[in-house]
C-alpha cells in the first residue's frame, strides 16, 4: 500500500494539514524541529518542549545557542549548514545536556525545499541513543575482558554449540592441538576433529565421553585425555547458560605432562627406594643371621676342643694311654673341622672377589669318589650307614683336581647329614664328553619350593632348628661345577631323599 | 642325690667331649642325639638329674623337646641346662624356661660348676 492513500485515507479535508501533522509529531517518541535556514525555529514537537524546558511559542524565532552551550551550539549549527550544502539527508551524532545530564542522539536531518527547490528550511528526528550506547559500550568492555581472558589462560578452551558444532577457541586450544594454520581457517569441524583424533592413545574413549556429555547437556566433566606420545591432559567442561537456557558447552584443557610426568618420575624413585631398603634390610637380616649361624658352626668344634684340651690338662697325670690318644684325636678332629669351615669362608670370600681360579690337570673323578668315600667310612659308621661307589672305574677330564675333591666332599657330606642313617650311593658315568656324577641318599628330601634357591648363597632347604652348617656348601659346589664348564640339578622327593647330579665336560674350553 | 647327667646334642664329638670331662669328676653320662632319643633317655632312666641340652638338632629340635618335657608330669621338674654356640642363648634359655645355659665354647670349670649346682652337689663351687 502506498504512503499517499494511506494519509488519503486519515487526513480530515475540513482540517488544515499542518495540525495533524504537529499531531502525528507531537506523539512521536523522538524530538522532532524544523529551523529556517538561518537558524531560527519553525517548528518543534512536544517531546522537544518536555526536555529542553520550553514551549513551542517561546522557540519560534530562536536559536541553538539560546537552549544550548556555546560549544554544542556551534555543532549544531555546523551539521545543521553541512545538510544544507551537501542538500540531501544525513545521519548525525550529536550530544547535548539535559536536566540529567549529556544525551547521545542519531539525529536524522534532511533539508526542506520551496517550489523553486531552494532548501530554506531543514527538518530533524533525533532519537536519544544514550543508554543503547551506554549499554552497547558496556557490551564491548565486556566483549574485550572476555577476549583478554580468553586469550591469556594457560589452558585450551574450546566452545561448541548444542550440536557439538565450533562456536569458539583460544589460541592456546590450537598450540596444545598443534592444529595447523590450514586446518583452523578451512572452519572445519570435522578436520579439526579428525587432527584431534589421530594424536590420542584411546580415541574412541575420547569420542564416547563426548557423545555421552551431549546426553547430559546440564552435567559438567573432568576427565584426563593421553596422547599417544605420552602427553597428558586434563579435560574439564561446563554448559553454557544463555536466558537459563544451555546453548552449548565449553570445554578447558590443561596439559599436564609435566606434572604427570613429574609424579612418575617421583612414584618411579619411591619404589625404587622402597625395595632398595627392603634389600638392604634383608641382606642385614641374611647377614646377621649367617653370623649367627657361623658363630654356632664355629663355637661346636671349639667347644669340643677346649673340653678335650682342658680334661687332658686335668687329667694327664693319671690317664690311661689309650684314653689320652682318644681324647687327643677327638681334638684333632676338631682342629680339622674348623679348618674346613675357615677354608669355606675363604671360599666364599674368593668367589664374592672373582678370584676363585681353577688349575686344570688331567684328573680321575672315579678315583676321587672312591677317596671320598673311604675318608668319609668313619663318619658314615657314626651315623650307623655306608657309601657305596660303582659305576665306571675310571672317568678321566682336566680338572682342577683339589676343588674336584671338595664338590664330591660337599655332596657326600650333605648326603650323610640328611640321609637319616640310609645308604649313600655314588654312581659315575661318561660318555667321552660329559662325566656324570650321582650322589643319592635316601632321607629327608627336599620340599619343591625351595629347591630353586637350594643352590643359591645362605640357603638352606631345612629349618636351621633343626640341622646346622653355613648354608654355603650347595652355593660353593654349584660355583665349583660351574667354574669347570659343567652344571649341577637336584631331584628329590620329600621322605624319599635326594639325588644330586654334576655334568662336567671332559675337556676344558679353549 | 642324681649324679647323672644326659647330653643331647646332634654332634657326636660335642657328646664325646663333654662326657670326656663329666666322667673324669666321677658323673655319670648318657646320651642321645636328638629330641625324641633325649626323652626317650629321660623315661628309660630316672635317676638323670640334669639335660644339658642342644637347640639345633635334626628330627626333634631342643625347642620342641623341651615343649614335650614340660607337658609331661613324670619329666617335667628334671632341670635343663640349655648348651649352644647361638648368638641368642640368655634369650633362649629365658624363653624355653631352662634353669640354666652353657655358651659355647664351654670352659670346663663353667660346665662342672654349672652340672654341680644343678645336681645340688656343691662340692667344688
Amino acid at each position: 500500500m502506498r504512503r499517499g492513500h494511506c494519509l488519503a485515507l486519515v487526513v480530515d479535508p475540513t482540517r488544515p494539514p499542518l495540525e495533524v501533522l504537529q499531531s502525528i509529531i507531537d506523539n512521536a517518541a523522538a524530538v522532532i524541529f524544523i529551523k529556517h535556514e538561518d537558524g531560527r525555529y519553525l517548528l518543534v514537537n512536544r517531546r522537544f518542549e518536555e526536555l529542553f524546558h520550553v514551549s513551542r511559542r517561546e522557540i519560534l524565532g530562536k536559536a541553538d545557542r539560546d537552549l544550548f552551550s556555546k560549544e554544542q551550539a556551534d555543532v549544531l549549527r555546523a551539521n545543521d549548514l553541512r545538510v544544507l550544502r551537501e542538500d540531501r539527508p544525513i545521519e548525525l551524532d550529536e550530544a547535548v545536556t539535559q536536566d540529567d545530564g549529556l544525551h547521545q542522539y542519531i539525529s536524522l536531518k534532511f533539508p526542506l525545499h520551496d517550489p523553486q527547490g531552494h532548501g530554506y528550511a531543514l527538518c530533524g528526528i533525533s532519537t536519544d541513543v544514550t543508554q543503547r550506547k551506554r549499554e552497547s559500550d558496556e557490551l564491548r568492555r565486556s566483549h574485550s575482558l572476555l577476549e583478554a581472558t580468553l586469550e591469556s589462560t594457560a589452558d585450551g578452551i574450546l566452545v561448541v554449540d548444542r550440536a557439538g558444532n565450533i562456536v569458539r577457541f583460544n589460541r592456546r586450544f590450537a598450540t596444545i592441538w598443534s592444529i595447523p594454520e590450514h586446518v583452523l581457517a578451512s572452519n572445519d569441524d570435522n578436520a579439526a576433529l579428525a587432527f584431534v583424533l589421530d594424536q590420542l592413545a584411546e580415541p574412541d574413549l575420547f569420542l564416547d565421553r563426548v557423545r555421552e556429555l551431549y546426553g547430559q547437556p546440564e552435567a559438567s566433566s573432568f576427565d584426563v585425555v593421553t596422547f599417544r606420545n605420552g602427553r597428558v591432559l586434563e579435560r574439564y567442561s561446563q554448559p553454557q547458560r544463555a536466558g537459563g537456557e544451555v546453548v552449548g558447552r565449553v570445554w578447558s584443557f590443561r596439559d599436564v605432562t609435566d606434572r604427570v610426568r613429574a609424579e612418575e618420575h617421583r612414584d618411579r624413585l619411591l619404589a625404587g627406594e622402597r625395595r632398595a631398603r627392603a634389600e638392604a634390610e634383608e641382606a642385614v637380616r641374611v647377614r646377621d643371621e649367617f653370623l649367627s649361624v657361623a658363630s654356632h658352626e664355629l663355637r661346636t668344634p671349639l667347644a669340643s676342643l677346649s673340653l678335650a684340651m682342658q680334661g687332658l690338662e686335668h687329667g694327664l697325670e693319671t690317664m690311661e694311654p689309650s684314653r689320652v690318644r682318644w681324647a687327643i684325636g677327638l681334638a684333632a678332629r676338631q682342629v680339622k673341622r674348623l679348618g674346613q669351615l675357615v677354608d669355606t669362608l675363604l671360599d666364599v670370600s674368593r668367589i664374592h672377589a672373582g678370584k676363585l681360579e681353577i688349575h686344570r690337570e688331567d684328573v680321575d673323578l672315579a678315583a676321587i669318589a672312591r677317596d671320598v668315600a673311604t675318608q668319609f667310612a668313619d663318619e658314615a659308621a657314626r651315623h650307623k650307614t655306608t657309601i657305596s661307589v660303582d659305576g665306571d672305574a675310571s672317568v678321566v677330564g682336566s680338572w682342577d683336581g683339589f676343588r674336584l675333591e671338595q664338590i664330591v666332599t660337599n655332596l657326600v657330606s650333605n648326603a650323610l647329614k640328611f640321609g637319616e642313617g640310609r645308604p649313600v650311593s655314588l654312581s659315575l658315568t661318561t660318555d667321552g664328553t660329559t662325566a656324570r656324577l650321582v650322589v643319592r641318599d635316601r632321607g629327608v628330601g627336599i620340599r619343591p619350593e625351595v629347591r630353586s634357591r637350594l643352590f643359591e648363597r645362605f640357603s638352606r632347604g631345612v629349618s636351621a632348628r633343626h640341622y646346622g652348617g653355613l648354608g654355603l656348601g650347595l652355593y660353593i659346589t654349584r660355583v665349583l661345577v660351574e667354574a669347570h664348564g659343567g652344571r649341577i640339578d637336584v631331584t628329590s622327593e620329600p621322605g624319599e631323599g635326594s639325588s644330586f647330579i654334576v655334568e662336567l665336560p671332559v675337556a676344558s674350553k679353549p | 642325690m642324681s649324679r647323672v647327667v644326659c647330653i643331647i646334642d646332634d654332634d657326636k664329638d660335642i657328646r664325646d667331649a663333654i662326657r670326656f670331662v663329666l666322667e673324669m669328676e666321677g658323673f655319670e653320662v648318657c646320651e642321645a642325639a636328638d629330641g625324641a632319643e633325649g626323652l626317650a633317655r629321660m623315661r628309660e632312666d630316672r635317676r638323670i638329674g640334669l639335660v644339658l641340652l642342644d637347640l639345633m638338632m635334626p628330627k626333634m629340635s631342643g625347642w620342641e623337646f623341651r615343649k614335650r618335657q614340660l607337658e609331661d608330669p613324670e619329666l617335667a621338674s628334671v632341670p635343663v641346662c640349655v648348651l649352644s654356640g647361638g648368638a641368642r642363648v640368655a634369650d633362649d634359655a629365658a624363653a624355653l624356661a631352662a634353669d640354666h645355659y652353657i655358651v659355647k665354647p664351654a670352659d670346663r670349670m663353667d660346665l662342672l660348676q654349672t652340672v654341680r649346682r644343678a645336681l645340688l652337689c656343691d662340692e667344688d663351687a
